[in-house]
Parts: C-alpha cells; structure tokens; sequence
C-alpha cells in the first residue's frame, strides 16, 4: 500500500502518471532506437548514450522536483535572459553542422539550447501574464511585451536556422495567447496580417530549401529521388509495416538505409514499419495520455504561473508530436523535429525531461511544504 | 477585475478546447495510419520489396550455330573488361587514387590522364554504375588486375559474352551480326512482346537477325537484397519467403541451337579462292536435289564479332568506305547482269517454244545488224555454223541475236521467270532483292515507254535490264542439273534444343517443278558440258579440271556503258572499276549432280578466268568430301597424268598453244576464225553506234 504509506508518512498525494507514462514511452524509444541503429558501425554508442542521457535527464527533472515552487516562478526571466545569451553564444561560438548552427560546445557535453528555448520562452510568458494585472482580455498594447518576450528567441533561432523550433516556439505562444485570450480586434488584425504576411515570408523569409520542403510537401512525387525522397520513402516505411509490421529490426526500409535520418526526425517510421498498425496505434495512444496527463496537470494547477506554463509545455509536446508524425505519415512537410522520448538526441531528451520535471514539480507543489 | 481564481475558471473552461485538439489529432493520426497501414498496406509492402529487392539478370546464352558437319560457327565467348565504380574508388585516399590509376595505366597501357577523365565524365551517372575503362582485356592484362585488385578498391574486370565467328570474316554475311539496341529500337522491338532491355543485343543482320526470336534464349531473374546504396545484403534464394509471388527466381534459358546446310569447308574454300587472288564478289552454291545452300559467301567480308561488342568506329568507318562494299551481302542484296550465263535460259525457251530444234544450224558471223543498228558479236570472227550446243560451249552471241529476231521478250521473260529469276528465292535471309526480268508490261510501268525489238536482241543474251543475284542463278544452274525442279534455297538445316534434341529439321521446298522435254535438257547439258571441253572449244576449258565432270556456263556482264575512248581498250587495262564483271554457272558431276554454282567476280574482266576457277575449288572440294573414290586427290592426280599424257604426248603442239593462248584475244585461236562473216555485216566495227550497243559476252 505505497499510497497509504505515503500519506501516512507525509499526507499528501503525488501525481506520478505522467512519469509512468514516461517511461513506458523512454522505454520503447531506446528497445526502438536500438533496432534504428542496429548495424550502423557503433550501433551500441546509439542507445547507450540515449539511456546515459536518461540518466541524466532523470536527475535533472528530479532536482527540478524538489525545487520550491516559488522558486520556478521566481528563476523565470533569469532561465530565460540565460537560455537567450546561450543562443547569441551559439551563433558567434556554435559548431556549424550541415550548414547550421545549433550546438554550443560546453567540454563535457555539446548542448543545443534552442531545445530549451521553448520551456524557458514558455516559462517567461507564464511569468508575464501571472504578474500583469487580471484582463478579460488582451489587446495589441497589453500584449506588446509578450510578442517581445516571444519575437526574440524566435529570430534567434530561425537565424540558425532552425525553422522547426521557431515554428513550435511561435505555435506555443499563440496557445498561450488564445488563452489568456486576446480581443477580437487583435484576433482579426492578426488573421488578416496571417493572409498577407503568409505569401511575404514564404517569398522573402524562407530559405530556398525551405521553400522547396512545403513545394515538396504539397507533392513528394514531383522529384521522388530528390526533394520528395524523404517523405515517400517514410511513407512506405510506415505503410509497408501493414497491420503487424515486420518485426523487431526486420524494418527493410530503415535497416538498408532506404530511410533517411531514420534515428532522429524518422524514428516514428522505423517503430512504425517493424510494428505495424497496431505497435502505431498503441505509441500514439500513450502520446495522447502523456498529453492528457499534461493538460490534467494544467487544468488542476491552482495559479496563473502554473496553469500557464504547464499549458506551454503541454504545447510543446503536443507540437513535437503533431508535426513530427504528421511528417512521417506524409502529412506534414519534411521539418526537422523530433519525437519526445523516441528521437536520439541528447538535448532534446533532457529538454523533455527538464519539462516532465517542472510539471510534476506544478503537480505536487500544492501539497508540499 | 476578477480574483485570481475566477480568472483561472474562466481558462479551465477553455481547456476543453485544447483537449479537443489533442484528440482531434490523435484521431487524424490514428486515421492516417490506419489507411497508410491497413488500407495501402500491400502497395506500400510490394513498393518496399521493390526498394529492397535488386532485379539481377543472369543473361541467356543466345543458340549456338553449327555447319552441317556439326562444326561449330558461332559461338558465345567471355570478354573481359575494366570498370571501375568511382563510388567505391573514392574511398580511397587521395594519394591511393592516384597509384592505383598509375598501377592500372601501366597495365592497360592508357593514359592515366584519359582514365581520369573518363572517371571524372561519368561523375555525374547514376550511383554505382562501373565506369568502363578498357575493353577486350587481353588474358595477360586481366591477370594482372587481378593481382593487384586487392589494393584497387572499385577496380573491377567485368565479364561480358562476345558472339564469335569461329572463322573470323568467313561468312559474316549469312551468320549476320548482333549489336546493342539502339534507344530507337527498343520500343518497336517490345511490341512484338518480347522483353528486351536497354543493354541487350539483338540480332542485325544475316542469320541472327531472321532468327532472332529462336536464337535468343529467355534471360535468368534473380533478387538480390540491396541497402539504399545499392550495396548487395545478401542473395534471396528461392526458398525466402519474399512478400510477393511474382519475385521469385527464374533460371536463364538458353536459345536454340541451329544447323545449318552450310559446309564449312566449302565455306573456306570459297573465301580462299577469293581472297588468294584478291577478287571480290560473290558465290552461292546449292545442293540441286533438295535446295540446301552448301556454300555462300560474299567476298570481302567483315568481323563480325567485333559488332557483339561494339565495334570500333575507325573500323567500321573504313567497312564504309572501301569501295568493294564488304559489309553489303552480294549474295541475296545485289544483282549483276547474267551476261551469258542467261543463254541457258534463251536457249531452253527457244527449244521449248519450237523456234529452233536442237539440230538447227545457224551461220553465225561477227556482227547481227538489226534495224539500224549492229549487234556485235563478242568475237568478232565469227563463228560459222552453230547449233544451240555449239552456241552454249561458246557463247556465240549471233546464235542468240537470231533466236531474238523470232521470239517475244514476254515469252522469254516467263522462261527467266520459270527459272526464279526476277523473284526473290526467299532464301531466310533478311533484305534479299529480287533482280529484274524486263517485259513490255515492266518498261511502260517502269520506264514509261514501249519495249523495242532490239532490247530483246540484248536481254536474250543476258545484257541491257536484265539483272539477276547471285543466289537466284545458283538456283537456275540446279534446276537444270535436276531437271527443271526450283527449290527454295535453305540455310537451315535443323533446329535443336541445347540438349541436342531436335525441334525442327526443314523440309525441300519446290517452288516451281518446270516439265521441259527430255531433248531440250539433253541438249542444253551436252553444250554445258561441252563449255570445259577443249575439243569443243569450250569457253571455260582453261577452268576444267582433270577428273571433274562438270556443266558450266561462263558470262561476263559490263559494268558501265563505254565511251569511245574506252570501247575499244582492253578490259584489264581499264580502270579496275570500269572492268566488266566475270560470271560462272556450274554444276556436277554429269550424272545425278550434286552440287550447283554461281560465281559474281567483280571486276575481273572475264567469267573463265575471273569466276570459273573459284567455282570449281568448290566444286572439287565437295566432291572430294562426298566421292573421295572418285574425286579425291589421288584420283585427280591420276587424271591430271592422263590428261599430261594425252595433250603433251599423243596430240602434239598445236592443243597446247591453244592452253596458252590469251583470253582476251579471242580472234587468234580458234579455226572457226576464218569461217565467213555474216553477210548482213561486212565489217563489225565499221558502224558502232557507242553507247548503246550492249557489248556481248566477250567469254573465254
């Protein structure tokens, strides 16, 4: 009888599903990761280093556990103001990979900071609305700060480039707009600044790859063996799984390389064809319930900060998720985002855990102390 | 102003909102799984496979071709070739490139810079496609790349099959060639539901090309497993579960094996005969009792072999250019006048329609004048008194002139026409031509006008349209030794599995059986016959040989018409394309012939010098092999020692001198020399018209 140990010795109740869930989801990713990497020449670095970093991640979020509360709320503008300094550092000091500057090397361990961006941008607009004054809701002057708050980190970011970041940072903040709710006049101006800002950006922000991917995306079979590889070779992946899959490490399409960056960005596709419909079904339905598990611990959270954050990351998981499987299904264009818990990546796996930290942190603060 | 706790109900009641999303997208996702997995799962299953499977073709070999004593003429031999993968190449280092080409450049003896370059071309190819860098490896140079292909990464000698002519330039024409589909073919070849792909070969010309489809066996299919480099995994045997049926392994199986009629000795003689004396043309030679060509060769001739894999084009450039066209089959593809090869039909036609019996003696001077015009004989003598076996022993072209006088050239026409001419003999060849047999209905469709009488005097003995090919007056020569029946020529002799059962043995085929009365044949053979005898003066007794019985007929045909200038210069001073072209019909022995002949000799002036003496090697030859009792060496030489003995002993001088006597001035040796000229034309060379009378044979 754990619960009634617990409290007996200490009164209170802990919500621990989510890190049930979580590790239900850690553990298919790594038996997964596994079978992705099986009979790449240092197929073992692949997983071990993913459960290291569990590891690691695991003392992060317990840490973060234990924090006070009021800590959390109080550390927010400091996480943020660092986690924007570690992104300037990235772009003078950064390694440049493929073209991109992402990581900043820190002797042990090679961090990509913009992984963190997003809870700590998240984290800074939960702070800003929990300080400002009650408002039914917000027009375009009361929300000038945030836009900043938000508008920083996703050029810094977007300048890397990392399009897939900036995106789910902007997508987070405009969940956390809606609802803390902005007036319908600003609703409107920012729909019709959508219809004409859209084509501008795509013209001028975007960078002709990235042009190419949505054009890619609106029709992978334009140029199957060039832009549209990708997409249609995860589609077959996932598709040729059929019902049952092909079994563990019999993925023909990852196991003979057909699967680009099968490891990282296509890891749902390599799951996806050894284990079917069925291995599918159930990994979608734990990303769901890890999903409802956020938003539970939203919607029970009894003040603005934690209502707020936790939605932000609740946002940001459900982004990760939607974007990363819509792509490897083919129904979203070719963006580099990984899979929480299932795509190897060692900054990416601590941010998640860091998040599943401070929402158990947001879960159980009401019975602590 | 609302309290804190307000405002944080009135936000738990958009949650519902962001539930709603989540399990909005959850149902999307799950939907599109659902139809990638469940409802295309087959097509994305077979598409993998696909992906996974590399479709490796294990080539048939094509049928073999053999001689109709089972020697072996085509053949399918290996090829070594030197390919390198730049993609496996380069993951050399730098400084291993470079001594490996130095290592390769030493062996093949090609420039380090050309296989640079050749590497650097093919840059932009398909991913790890072999670079070919030199072909036909000699046996030294692919051991040598062995040895060192350990430190060569991508350096391989790829094993091709090259189609073989055992007996290099022999019979290039009817054996034909295979080469490389052109893009252009490649279509219009898959119509007929044949699968070729787009590195096959396909039979182009000769024998190879008629049968094509019997030739070529149906290509092996095995799968191997391949990653997305196209790096082999590992062979999928027949026992792997693959997911789909259709991708199951198939075993090559080989084309069919053909015989043929051809007797490759006679193949060789031939080709010798040709080629000793540098003569160019071309001889056909047919079994009479069932139409089974025993020898056909067009001379020169070409390497075949080469062509199978890919012909050098400064060789066949020069295959172009040489003027005595060795790439065009003369055989079947070009047609010669008969020149006097033709009488033999004239003169069955004029016996056969009564115009002259065989007794018949006609005066025959040096010249005919017809109309207004003289039609020279070509001696210019004349021949006094000729009957139709004197006119074939030697060719007087006054004889005929007269028989034309009386005859219609429909009626002749059908006579030629009986005897094959004028129609192909639908030999299985590919682009065989039919020759030309001029009636009136032929020169008002053709040449827009009537016939005149006087064309008539000039196609009876074999000149002016008349055209013939070299197959089609094999084929006249073994009806008449047969007695009238027209066989269609055959190449085939027997199609087999690679076994050696047999699918298929040809039957003869007659085409025409012509009923001619006993006399005339009698008659018509006893003057070809006489045409090798020296007592008769024979114009091709210079070619006989002691201890062969043979029937013959000579002819020569002008390749241009003369000028002035030329007219009256001797032939072999000519211009070598200028001279008139020789030609030799023949058959033996007498009695139940066995073989059949027609020789074409471009250009060499004279039928008994030019085209007799390759026949009768043929001849000699075959008979040698079927009748060694009677025809082999020890019985020619005993005949040629009878023959020393009679000539230089018991008949004196005189006969031999007439041996001597050169060919080209007719005029000296004969008796019949002082005979009397025609009366209707006093003097022969007085009123040439130049440029349209058709110079007769000029035989001898």
């Amino acid at each position: 009888m754990p619960k009634m140990m617990n409290e007996e010795v200490r009164g209170r109740q802990y919500n621990l599903a989510i890190i049930w869930i979580m590790l239900a989801l850690t553990a298919l990713g790594i038996v997964n990761l596994y079978s992705a990497t099986f009979g790449i020449q240092s197929e073992a670095h692949y997983w071990k280093m993913q459960v290291l970093r569990f590891g690691m991640g695991a003392a992060v979020a317990a840490a973060i556990f234990f924090v006070h509360y009021r800590v959390l709320e109080r550390f927010a503008y400091a996480a943020y103001a660092i986690n924007i300094l570690l992104l300037i550092a990235v772009l003078l000091l950064g390694r440049n990979i493929s073209g991109a500057k992402r990581w900043i090397d820190l002797g042990f361990i090679s961090l990509q900071p913009s992984e963190f961006m997003k809870i700590t941008t998240a984290w800074a607009l939960a702070k800003y609305f929990h300080d400002d004054q009650q408002r039914a809701s917000y027009s375009i002057r009361t929300l000038f700060i945030p836009t900043i708050l938000v508008l920083i980190p996703t050029l810094l970011v977007m300048a890397q480039p990392d399009l897939g970041t900036a995106l789910i940072i902007l997508a987070t903040a405009l969940v956390l707009f809606l609802l803390v709710k902005v007036n319908s006049k600003l609703l409107a101006a920012a729909v019709l600044m959508a219809i004409v800002l859209i084509p501008v950006a795509y013209k001028f922000v975007l960078k002709e790859y990235q042009r190419q991917r949505i054009v890619t995306f609106l029709n992978p079979y334009a140029d199957p063996k060039g832009h549209g590889y990708n997409s249609i070779q995860s589609m077959i992946a996932v598709g040729s799984g059929g019902v049952t899959g092909k079994g563990f490490k019999e993925g023909t399409q990852s196991q003979l390389h057909f699967l680009p960056e099968h490891h990282t960005d296509f890891i749902f596709s390599v799951y996806s064809e050894e284990h079917g419909f069925l291995g599918s079904i159930v990994l979608l339905g734990l990303f769901v319930a890890f999903l409802s598990q956020c938003l539970k611990i939203a919607y029970s959270s009894n003040d603005k900060f934690g209502m707020l954050f936790s939605v932000g990351i609740s946002a940001i998981f459900f982004f990760h998720i939607l974007i990363n499987i819509g792509m490897a299904v083919g129904l979203m264009p070719v963006v580099g985002v990984p899979l929480p818990f299932m795509s190897y990546g060692g900054s990416f796996l601590m941010a998640c855990m860091f998040a599943v930290g401070i929402l158990t942190n947001i879960a159980n603060k009401k019975s602590m102390f | 102003m609302l309290g804190q706790n307000e405002q944080l109900q009135v936000y738990q009641e958009r949650f519902r909102y962001l539930y709603l999303a989540v399990i909005l997208i959850g149902l999307l996702l799950g939907f599109r799984l659902w139809y990638l997995q469940v409802l295309q799962g087959d097509n994305f299953k077979r598409i993998a496979e696909e992906n996974r499977l590399k479709k490796v073709i294990d080539p048939a070999p094509r049928g073999m071709v053999f001689d109709r004593n089972r020697k072996l003429l085509l053949d399918n031999q290996p090829t070594f070739s030197l390919v390198i993968t730049p993609q496996y190449f380069q993951t050399g280092t730098e400084s291993e490139q470079k001594t490996a080409i130095k290592k390769l450049a030493k062996i093949t003896k090609i420039s380090s810079k050309a296989i640079w370059k050749a590497l650097n071309k093919a840059w932009r190819q398909p991913s790890f496609q072999p670079v070919l860098i030199k072909k036909n490896l000699s046996e030294d140079e692919v051991a040598l790349v062995e040895m060192e292909k350990i430190d060569l990464r991508g350096v391989d000698v790829d094993v091709g099959i090259q189609r073989t002519n055992v007996f290099g330039e022999i019979s290039a024409h009817i054996l034909g060639y295979i080469s490389k589909i052109s893009p252009k073919e490649l279509p219009k070849l898959n119509q007929r539901g044949r699968r070729y792909a787009k590195d096959d070969s396909v039979g182009k010309a000769g024998l190879e090309q008629q049968w094509e489809d019997d030739l070529r066996g149906v290509d092996g299919v095995s799968y191997l497993e391949v990653d997305a480099l196209g790096l082999k995994k590992r062979e999928v045997g027949q026992n792997s579960q693959s997911l789909l049926s259709d991708l199951t392994n198939r075993k090559p199986v080989p084309g069919k094996n053909f015989v043929l009629t051809i007797d490759q000795d006679l193949q060789n003689a031939a080709a010798k005969a040709f080629a000793e004396e540098k003569k160019t043309g071309a001889i056909v030679a047919i079994d009479p009792n069932n139409g089974e060509v025993l020898a056909m060769i067009s001379w020169p001739s070409f390497k075949t072999t080469d062509f199978s894999i890919g012909v050098e084009p400064t060789y066949l450039h020069s295959l172009f250019k040489n003027e005595n066209k060795p790439l065009l089959d003369k055989t079947i593809k070009e047609h010669y006048g008969p020149g006097s090869t033709f009488k033999i039909i004239s003169a069955i036609a004029a016996l056969e329609e009564g115009v002259i019996e065989p007794y018949t003696k006609v005066q025959c001077g040096g010249s005919f004048r017809f109309g207004r015009r003289n039609y020279h004989d070509w001696k210019r003598s004349g021949f006094g008194s000729t009957d139709v076996v004197k006119s074939l022993a030697q060719s007087v072209d006054v004889y005929y002139y007269k028989l034309a006088v009386k005859m219609d050239i429909d009626t002749l026409a059908a006579y030629a026409k009986r005897l094959g001419l004028g129609q192909k003999t639908n030999v299985r060849l590919p682009g065989e031509i039919s020759g030309i047999v001029p009636n009136r209905d032929w020169k008002l469709r053709v040449k827009k006008e009537k016939w005149q009488k006087g064309e008539t005097l000039s196609v009876i003995i074999g000149q002016s349209f008349l055209t013939a090919t070299p197959i089609q007056l094999a084929n006249m020569i073994a009806a008449i030794a047969n007695g009238g029946i027209l066989y269609r020529p055959r190449i085939v002799k027997q199609i087999e599995t690679p076994n050696g059962e047999i699918l298929e043995t040809t039957q003869p085929e007659i085409i025409s059986e012509n009923k001619f009365q006993e006399s005339t044949l009698r008659y018509i053979r006893e003057g070809l016959k006489n045409a090798f005898s020296h007592k008769a003066n024979g114009t091709a007794k210079k070619a006989s040989i002691p201890g062969i019985d043979a029937a013959g007929k000579t002819g020569t045909t002008q390749v241009v018409r003369f000028t002035k200038e030329t007219l009256h210069r001797d032939c072999k001073k000519q211009e070598k394309r200028f001279r008139h072209h020789g030609l030799f019909v023949a058959y033996a022995p007498l009695q139940n012939p066995k073989i059949a002949v027609a020789v074409v000799a471009e250009h060499s002036c004279s039928g008994s010098v030019g085209a007799a003496p390759i026949a009768m090697q043929v001849i000699k030859t075959y008979l040698g092999k079927i009748d060694p009792d009677k025809y082999g060496e020890p019985a020619l030489a005993k005949a040629r020692k009878k023959k020393f003995w009679k000539t230089n002993i018991i008949k004196p001088e005189q006969e031999l001198e007439q041996e001597e006597s050169v060919p080209e001035s007719p005029k000296l040796e004969e008796d019949q020399a002082a005979s009397p000229s025609d009366p209707d034309n006093p003097s022969a060379l007085d009123d040439l018209e130049i440029g349209i009378i058709p110079i007769g044979g000029s035989d001898a």
